[in-house]
């Protein structure tokens, strides 16, 4: 199956594109004030580069975040507007999968970090391979990268971006030797974890597609923040 | 630490300070203005954007919406807490995305007092204190030194 | 020729098809007005986030309102200037969308023309050229409209906007109603019709002005003022007159000001638009003060008064009918000039 894969929550346009396990094309296109005006003109020239035009497309997959709340509402309007009107069917996919995925090393469970914004606070999950696919264990986290302590083991790969800091601040924390791997949010690694899941016969509805802001614990998380600043 | 007391004489005045305070700032600024109703936040604001090359008419109290943004020789973001109530609010406006958009551009808060905590450490606080109906004392603060080019012109006669 | 219109430029999500740029096939309207309780204005995250929510919603009822497909659509056109930045980029990235998928052009539009059109499209007769006077809660601008898509800016507000000022009034005034999806104008309207206008004389600003262009701040400044001194003497506040009084300062102004405009440019006929052209006090003082110059007014119906998307598809058709495409690189302007103008700011 044909998918196409984007997430556009980090300040990137990443616009894949898989056929099966090939994959076909895969770029991330620099886009931290442009990101709706070259979108569409990205995901067209990762098509044609792939020898492709919109309706070999079977499939599309978006990132829902978490990460720049207007980020993300460009990759996942255009996302569900491009299936609607081509009659497609989407698969939203958290961005935090996406990177455990790029991360995956064999049966190591995989802890993903992305930044909240300027300042300390950070959005986690933690992720456990089951064959090809990827279980997320508890709830998503946001808050310090000291409070992801007891969620990690000597085996965990911690995946994101500058992880390796984050490494040296949760070995400071609690001793615990993390493996720290670089990872970005990718197109064709969206389309792969969408293509699973078209593949098991699931799909999400169209219009009803929406980003996830985690924005509950986003706000629970700056409360404690702000109370312990006031303190 | 850098400050600076300002005594300004008329709305015009605090106008001119203004846009000299906008003309010597940088990418990544946050600015806190604190002070009743009446002392001349939003009047310092549009100073401030006018001096970053804002035109005055765009430049309104977010008072009902929370964010005005413009666009100057730097993208501002205009923000009134005036109405927060929890602070969780502020991350139902946008806080997060903000700040980080901020980063290249300048971020002006009226009623700050409410999400300091929010805030990165190296902020310029503005604090305008009523003395009569036309003067203002205006005290200027911060850490850090990021703000110190703007300081150094602020100390000039 | 079908278009299909998409308008997210605040706090509205809309979309609407329309024929050859004049048959309304369906227009739907999605109003946030619920969000604008808490903090009494529209914040913009919390409606680009509604925005997101309930676009591909729009959009379909539009067409299945209008009994079409996207296979009959041979356009899409959207506001694209003039607006709230992230709530406009919910619109444009579906636009944009769809304008890819099918291979159909795309038309970026400026909101405030879409109010100028806006008239054109419940008034197919209405003339060029023509004075309009656009006025909304983001907008008053008095306009010389010398043929379609031509406009010269005569004046535009210095402070308020004529629509904020009614709202700042009515939530300062305490007549917000909580419970109905009521603004801050139309709660004046319906009061007002209880006062007696002519209870207090509240100053006209820049009435005699020579310049076209109108302030609104003052005049609030003026209602409050004369509240608190009421409330300092002990005097009673009826809330109806004061009402009624400040809508009678806000369309004198307004009145005056196009009346002078389209004697000086001899025109016959005025175009009256945007929100605020919904009001009954307006509309009525308008159609004597044009009757007693032999001048024709003309006002949109209520529904396309307010922001929509039928206004968009219109102004979309139009500047497509003059090959004007926008491409997949349309951007938002959130603050934008309206084309054809000198290098004025737009409110």
């Amino acid at each position: 199956m044909i998918v196409l894969g984007i997430d556009t929550s980090g300040y990137t346009n990443a616009v894949g594109i898989v056929d099966g396990d090939k994959v076909l094309a895969d770029f991330a296109y620099e886009a931290k004030m442009d990101s709706l005006q070259r979108i569409v003109a990205d995901i067209d020239a990762t098509l044609k580069d792939a020898g492709l035009a919109l309706s070999d497309v079977e499939g599309i997959g978006v990132g829902l975040g978490p990460g720049s709340w207007t980020g993300i509402r460009v990759g996942v309007t255009v996302g569900k507007m491009l299936a609607f009107a081509s009659g497609k069917p989407v698969c939203g996919v958290p961005t935090l999968e996406v990177l455990a995925f790029t991360a995956r090393d064999g049966s190591r469970p995989i802890c993903s970090i992305i930044k909240v914004g300027a300042g300390d606070a950070v959005y986690a999950a933690c992720y456990h391979p089951e064959g090809d696919f990827l279980d997320r264990i508890g709830d998503y986290y946001v808050g310090d990268v000291k409070g992801l302590t007891g969620m990690l083991t000597g085996s965990t790969v911690l995946a994101g971006k500058d992880v390796k800091e984050y490494a040296r601040v949760i070995r400071k924390e609690s001793g615990t030797n993390v493996k720290a791997v670089e990872a970005a949010p990718g197109g064709a690694v969206v389309a792969c974890l969408a293509a699973q899941r078209f593949a098991r016969g699931e799909k999400d509805d169209v219009l009803s597609l929406t980003p996830l802001y985690l924005k509950e614990s986003t706000a629970k998380a700056f409360v404690n923040k702000y109370k312990r600043g006031h303190a | 630490m850098s400050d600076h007391e300002y005594i300004s004489h008329s709305p015009s005045d605090t106008l001119k300070l203004g846009e000299k305070i906008g003309r010597n700032l940088m990418g990544g600024s946050v600015i806190a203005l604190i002070g009743e109703l009446g002392c001349g936040k939003t009047l310092l604001t549009r100073g401030i954007c006018a001096g970053l090359g804002v035109p005055l008419r765009q430049v309104n109290s977010p008072t009902f919406v929370l964010v005005n943004e413009y666009r100057g020789r730097l993208p501002v973001f205009h923000l009134d807490m005036y109405q927060l109530g929890a602070e969780a609010d502020a991350v139902e406006l946008g806080i997060t995305d903000y700040l980080t958009r901020a980063e290249d551009g300048v971020m002006i808060i009226e009623w700050a007092e409410k999400i300091i905590p929010l805030l990165p450490d190296d902020l310029l606080y503005i604090n305008l204190e009523i003395l009569s109906a036309q003067r203002r004392r205006i005290v200027f603060s911060t850490a850090g030194k990021h703000f110190d080019v703007l300081f150094r012109e602020l100390h000039q006669p | 020729m079908l278009v299909l219109g998409i308008e997210t430029s605040c706090d509205e999500t809309a979309a609407a098809l329309v024929a050859d740029g004049k048959d309304i096939l369906s227009n739907i309207v999605a109003t946030q007005f619920d969000l604008l309780k808490k903090y009494g204005g529209v914040v913009p995250e919390i409606a680009a986030r509604r925005h997101t929510e309930l676009i591909g919603y729009t959009v379909e009822e539009a067409l299945d309102k209008a009994g079409k497909t996207l296979d009959d659509v041979e356009a899409v056109a959207v506001s694209s200037m003039q607006g709230l930045i992230g709530c406009l980029m919910v619109g444009v990235a579906a636009a944009k969308s769809i304008s890819y998928a099918r291979g159909l052009p795309l038309i970026g539009v400026h909101h405030v023309e879409g109010h100028i059109f806006a008239n054109r499209l419940s008034n197919p007769d209405l003339p060029f050229p023509h004075v309009c006077l656009t006025v909304s809660g983001g907008h008053t601008l008095l306009l010389y409209v010398k043929e379609e898509s031509s406009y010269e800016l005569l004046g535009t507000t210095l402070d308020d906007a004529a629509g904020e000022a009614f709202d700042k009034t009515a939530k300062f005034l305490g007549i917000l109603y909580a419970d109905r999806n009521t603004g801050g104008g139309r709660a004046i309207d319906e009061l007002s019709r209880k006062g007696d206008r002519l209870a207090f004389n509240f100053p006209r600003p820049m009435l005699r002005n020579k310049t076209y262009d109108f302030s609104f701040s003052g005049l609030k400044t003026s209602v409050i003022n004369m509240f608190k001194d009421r409330i300092a003497a002990g005097k009673k506040l009826p809330l109806a007159d004061i009402a009624a009084s400040f809508q009678e300062a806000v369309v004198d102004v307004l009145v005056v000001k196009t009346l002078r405009a389209a004697d000086e440019y001899g025109v016959k006929a005025v175009s009256v638009t945007g929100g605020v052209s919904a009001n009954s006090r307006l509309r009525s003082a308008f159609e004597d003060a044009c009757a007693a110059k032999g001048v024709a007014v003309y006002f949109p119906s209520l529904s396309l008064c307010t922001d929509n998307a039928a206004m968009i598809a219109a102004a979309g058709h139009a500047r497509l009918m003059r090959g004007e495409v926008s491409g997949l690189r349309l951007n938002v302007v959130p603050n934008s000039p309206l084309e054809g103008l000198d290098e004025r700011d737009i409110n």
